[in-house]
């Protein structure tokens, strides 16, 4: 045949209406192209999650999103509080702590189950924890393991043994945790993902891609249904979960995604019925967002700063890094670019975080940033080199908050600010290697407590990135880790931000953040606005009256 | 008696003769001006941000104001002359490496010819988006290493002058092609052959006797490149792959403005303005290549 | 047919040769895929390295994805890391082609009808219809085409879906925003190229022995005047997939585009190398088939 085909166009180059042929085959084409479309119905309740998940591995995860897809399919001993985030009874229906809060004993549920069948028994919490700490697993956070007696000799490879790590199992039920000093947010701390409970078995046999290989064997409210890259996850219920009964959806999307406009027009029209990560909404818009009734935002546990060289001269003299500091006008700043009512700071923690309230900053204050940069030596910023600003693009939020920066200085002060936009990697290298000025940085806290935003900046922390190095400073947190009582504690912590954001100021706090999401309040319940962004999917309800959503599948 | 047009003035009648093409190059001429006077005809500083956040056009601002409160009409004149140079910068990278490798081709000839214009078929049915993000990237890290250690003050020039010349960079296949088309038609041609029978050497016979006459074709084709690298530039910025801020370019501004095409609140003059003058400012290029077409076409005297 | 089996044997040669490129280029920049905002421990940066050997010297690691490739294993993606570049392609690559296919059926179906009309009777309103789609095409990037379109017939008028990807109604806008712009390119051509046909001097000599308009144009005139469509129709599907990009973005549609563009900010390396093996692959065989298809129109194109 091929060759009767040849020969003929060989022979006869010039068919007659072969023209024709070339508008023949468009149309052939598009009616081909368009037997290949085909719809799916859609979930129960369908959520936008913001970015592509890189892994739903609860222990090797980081983003965002990929935990929240995570923390459906797998639950450790305690878990979240949708209201307040707080650690209520998970896996474990109750526990005791010893007098000296240095050892946690947790009393396992007897029905667990996974959602293939098998028992969940105390040996594979165990197991579990030592796969996140065991540095052959690539854990990045592995470091929320270091409070675990052990956990950062092994993770470090100090300690060749995982089985060293402080946890054990004293019966089928019972599982002991030794902590390294007492950790009050602890029971917080082991609700997140990378403490969950993964099944043993499963991950041997599949190794690293054990999660796509079906059916995947999970601890949490749902289980994996299938995943289409950069489209949705799709879950549905776990009928062996020990909370089923409370429940109410019988499947879930997770939409990914990473225009925000596109995003904001699929919730408009029905796509999905809940945007739930502030990335998935246009900046621009979330003033006029936050008028309608669907949108909410709420205060959350995260800060914006920026940090200085202090290796580098002239930003090695505090007073420079002072006058900066007095010189920025945080409200204008965050007003005219964040637009959804972020606060601004003068400390790196917000307030109330755990109960502590953060000290007094460097308010602005024009006069004073004049002064002190003429002390320093550059009167009217004269003779001051070039700042050189590095951030991150991606989001035109960071270039906004830059440009706006570059103003404030060269009017106050005199200074020039130059920008150093840069993709994600090349950025993350810069700062790592203390190549800037100025550098953007952010950090959203794992718990509620301060120390998830004082920890950084201690001397030999790898995310310090400024090159600040203060024996005092390590002296004041050393010293708070080993103070039981609270409101000693906190005044130790309180000394200690004193020095990083009044007296030293290696970085500048600019706002904390807020969270937004947005669902119709309706027709759903169960979304509570917290300060870690927790939003637990097993406690998404159906008000009673609402209607099933347009389109949307029988419950099966 | 009237003596006779010499071909440049033909083509010239001919030119003015397309009253779309004239208007046409009026506009860019006015366009041209404008971006070049720019800030100075406006009165404002294209960086200097402002109070007046967002305001819709005034008598004060005509084109209204961005986030930052700049006035806008001053960033569009001085985009235009960014989106102008690239598109300027672009085609003459393309039409050097164009013109050298398509006359090589035909007046070498033979294996030559084949491998080198195999070469451009290949590349051609390659997406060219994947040369230019490697040379960008490449270029990234290559900055990000050596000169913010030494001249961070160069990174942005670097940038810029990297995006000019990669667009032009993957943009010469097509003028390659036309260039040789050209060639290989006159390269037998008795004025050449006379050339090189009284001893000229081969760079002399290229410049002197083919060069100028391919030249008609060239300047219509490098008119028709122009628009498609200004286009280009606009695709990379929608990319975050373009000019980099606080510049602006047309393409960045457009981009940025895309945005505000959405249900809740439409900041039109933010999209209408960049969107429309880059409209205009294509639909000019293109109306003026195709004048220049016919002006210079050789078979418009039969 | 030399010249077919020499062509046959050139496309995976060349494919193979530009992802080398590709390969050594992404090796050679600084950086880890595995830079992380947090700073995790070192080891486990070190673990995760070690397990896709990229701890190994450049020679050893080429020759491990050479053995993958040759066993046609694209290697695993070093961003998303529960999939491999195999399984990502093969959910994204059928999107990505029905995409491009039904632009491509567009840009062919609306832009060579418009562009034969327009040759026909130029100066009607169907020349002028056909000026203004390619000035609309030409002159107005697809970013904004795009959003526009969505705004019209989807938020304001309801009739398609925003967004998304799935039953044909979710193709409609994004279809018609890419193909719009390749319409507008092959309308174009096809004007010129059967405007340059008609007054050419064989259609003159045809039309002297007497044939029938309709035979003229039909036989004659389109068959040369396409020519021009029919070789722009290789770069064309090379440009439809770069474009894919943009309207993938913008109708958040589960495609190839946004993988390979944004493989580049990640340090995707097996990713980016991967897709640009295949899509070198693919586009060299389609252009192949075009340069058939244009030596089966074209009587003076022979091979041998």
């Amino acid at each position: 045949m091929p060759r009767s085909w040849w020969a003929r166009i060989r022979k006869n180059p010039g068919r007659p209406g072969s023209g024709w042929s070339v508008f023949a085959l468009g149309l052939l084409l598009l009616a081909t192209g368009l037997s290949g479309c085909h719809s799916e119905p859609r979930a129960d309740f369908a959520i936008f999650n913001g970015n592509e998940p890189e892994t739903i591995d609860p222990q090797t995860l980081t983003g965002q999103p990929d935990g929240r897809i995570a923390a459906s399919l797998f639950e450790g001993l305690t878990r979240f509080n949708p209201t307040n985030a707080r650690a209520q009874p998970g896996l474990a229906h109750s526990w005791t702590l010893s007098p000296d809060g240095r050892t946690y004993t947790f009393h396992l549920r007897t029905n667990l189950t996974w959602s293939t069948g098998e028992p969940i028994r105390a040996e594979d919490f165990v197991w579990s924890w030592q796969r996140a700490i065991d540095p052959k697993t690539g854990a990045d956070y592995a470091g929320q393991l270091f409070y675990v007696k052990n956990g950062e000799a092994i993770n470090t490879n100090g300690v060749t043994d995982v089985k060293q790590l402080g946890i054990r199992a004293l019966d089928p039920f019972t599982v002991q945790v030794e902590v390294t000093q007492p950790t009050p947010f602890f029971l917080e701390l082991i609700a997140s993902r990378i403490f969950t409970v993964v099944p043993r078995w499963h991950v041997e046999k599949y190794g690293e891609n054990w999660i796509r290989h079906g059916p995947v064997p999970c601890s949490g409210a749902f289980q994996l249904v299938d995943w289409r890259v950069n489209d949705r996850v799709r879950v549905r219920k776990n009928p062996r979960y020990w909370d089923a009964a409370n429940v109410d959806l019988e499947t879930v999307d997770f939409r990914s995604g990473d225009n925000a406009n596109a995003a904001l027009n699929i919730y408009l029209t029905g796509g999905v019925d809940c945007i739930i990560d502030k990335t998935a909404m246009p900046v621009d818009l979330l003033d006029e967002l936050l008028k309608r009734p669907d949108v909410q935002k709420f205060p959350y546990l995260a800060t914006y700063f920026l940090r200085f060289n202090t290796t580098k001269a002239p930003y090695s003299d505090p007073r420079v890094r002072q006058a900066i500091c007095l010189v920025v006008d945080k409200a204008r700043i965050t007003a005219r670019t964040t637009r959804a009512g972020e606060i601004p700071t003068d400390t790196l923690t917000p307030p109330g975080t755990g109960g502590y309230q953060p000290p007094a900053g460097l308010t602005r204050n024009v006069a004073r940033a004049r002064e002190l940069l003429a002390a320093a030596g550059y009167p009217e910023g004269k003779g001051f080199p070039v700042i050189e600003y590095t951030y991150n693009v991606g989001t035109k939020l960071h270039e906004q908050v830059a440009i706006e920066l570059k103003e404030t200085l060269a009017a106050e002060l005199g200074l020039r600010l130059e920008l150093h936009p840069m993709e994600w990697g090349p950025y993350l290298r810069e700062m790592n290697a203390l190549n800037f000025d100025m550098i953007r940085g952010s950090w959203v806290g794992d718990y509620e407590y301060p120390n998830t935003f004082l920890d950084l900046f201690t001397s030999n922390n790898g995310n310090n990135r400024t090159g600040w190095k203060n024996p005092e400073y390590d002296r004041l947190l050393g010293e708070a880790a080993a103070t039981v009582d609270t409101a000693a504690r906190f005044e130790l912590l309180r000394r200690a931000e004193t020095l990083l954001i009044h007296d030293e100021v290696p970085i500048l706090c600019l706002h904390h953040y807020v969270g937004v999401f947005a669902f119709d309040r309706t027709k759903w319940t169960g979304i509570f606005p917290n300060l870690i962004d927790e939003h637990p999917v097993n406690a998404i309800h159906r008000l009673t009256g609402a209607k099933p959503v347009a389109g949307g599948e029988a419950r099966r | 008696m009237q003596p006779t047009p010499t071909p440049n003035q033909r083509a010239w009648r001919r030119f003015r003769g397309q009253h779309r093409a004239v208007w046409a190059t009026v506009f860019l001429g006015l366009v041209v001006l404008g971006s070049l006077l720019g800030p100075s005809l406006t009165g404002f500083d294209p960086n200097a941000g402002g109070e007046l956040q967002y305001a819709a056009p005034t008598a004060a601002h005509w084109c209204g104001t961005d986030v930052h409160g700049r006035d806008l009409l001053t960033r569009l004149l001085v985009g235009t002359r960014i989106s102008l140079l690239v598109g300027a910068v672009g085609a003459a990278v393309a039409l050097v490496i164009g013109v050298i490798w398509g006359m090589t081709a035909a007046y070498v000839g033979g294996r030559v010819d084949n491998l080198m214009m195999r070469f451009v078929d290949v590349l051609y049915s390659l997406p060219n988006i994947l040369f230019v993000m490697l040379g960008l990237i490449t270029l990234e890290a290559f900055s990000t290493r050596y000169l913010n250690a030494h001249a961070p003050e160069l990174v942005a020039t670097l940038h810029l002058t990297a995006l000019f010349v990669l667009i032009g960079a993957v943009s010469w296949l097509n003028m390659a092609r036309i260039v040789r088309g050209q060639v290989l038609s006159l390269r037998t041609r008795p004025f050449v052959l006379a050339s090189q029978a009284l001893g000229a050497g081969h760079i002399r016979v290229l410049a002197r006797q083919i060069l100028p006459n391919i030249l008609g074709v060239v300047i219509v084709y490098l008119s028709l490149t122009i628009p498609a690298v200004i286009l280009y530039e606009s695709f990379l910025s929608f990319l975050g792959r373009g000019i980099r801020p606080p510049q602006a370019s047309l393409g960045t501004l457009i981009a940025d403005g895309a945005a505000q095409l959405n249900p809740l609140r439409i900041r039109w003059w933010l999209v209408g303005f960049p969107a429309g003058l880059l409209a205009s400012l294509l639909l000019a290029l293109t109306f003026i290549g195709d004048g220049l077409r016919v002006a210079l076409d050789p078979k418009a005297d039969r | 047919m030399n010249f077919v089996l020499r062509r046959l044997i050139q496309v995976p040669l060349v494919a193979l040769l530009v992802a080398s490129l590709c390969f050594f280029l992404m090796h050679i920049l600084p950086g880890s895929p595995f830079d992380r905002e947090r700073a995790g421990p070192a080891a486990a940066k070190a673990a995760v390295e070690a397990r896709y050997h990229l701890d190994k010297p450049l020679p050893v690691q080429y020759l491990y994805w050479l053995s993958d490739v040759v066993r046609g294993d694209l290697g695993p993606s070093l961003k998303y890391r529960n999939h491999s570049v195999n399984d990502i392609l093969a959910q994204t690559l059928p999107v990505s082609f029905t995409l491009g296919w039904l632009a491509f059926g567009v840009a062919l179906g609306v832009g060579v009808p418009l562009g034969a009309w327009a040759a026909l009777r130029p100066g009607s309103w169907g020349d002028w219809c056909a000026a203004f789609l390619v000035l609309l095409g030409v002159c107005v990037p697809s970013f904004i085409v795009g959003p526009l379109l969505i705004l019209i017939f989807s938020l304001k008028l309801g009739w398609f879906p925003a967004a998304l990807w799935g039953g044909v109604s979710n193709a409609v806008l994004p279809v018609t925003a890419l193909g719009l712009f390749f319409a507008a390119r092959v309308a174009r051509l096809a004007r010129e190229g059967i405007t340059e046909t008609l007054r050419s001097e064989f259609i003159m000599a045809v039309r002297a022995k007497g044939a029938g308009e309709f035979r003229v144009l039909t036989r004659h005139a389109f068959r040369t005047g396409l020519l021009p469509v029919v070789s722009y129709c290789g770069p064309m599907l090379a440009d439809l997939l770069t474009g894919s990009f943009v309207i993938e973005t913008v109708f958040q549609i589960p495609g190839t585009g946004t993988f390979f563009i944004n493989a580049f900010n990640n340090k995707d390396y097996t990713m980016i190398v991967g897709i640009t093996l295949l899509y070198a692959v693919l586009l060299l065989s389609l252009n192949l088939i075009v340069d058939l298809a244009y030596a089966w129109l074209d009587p003076r194109v022979r091979h041998d």
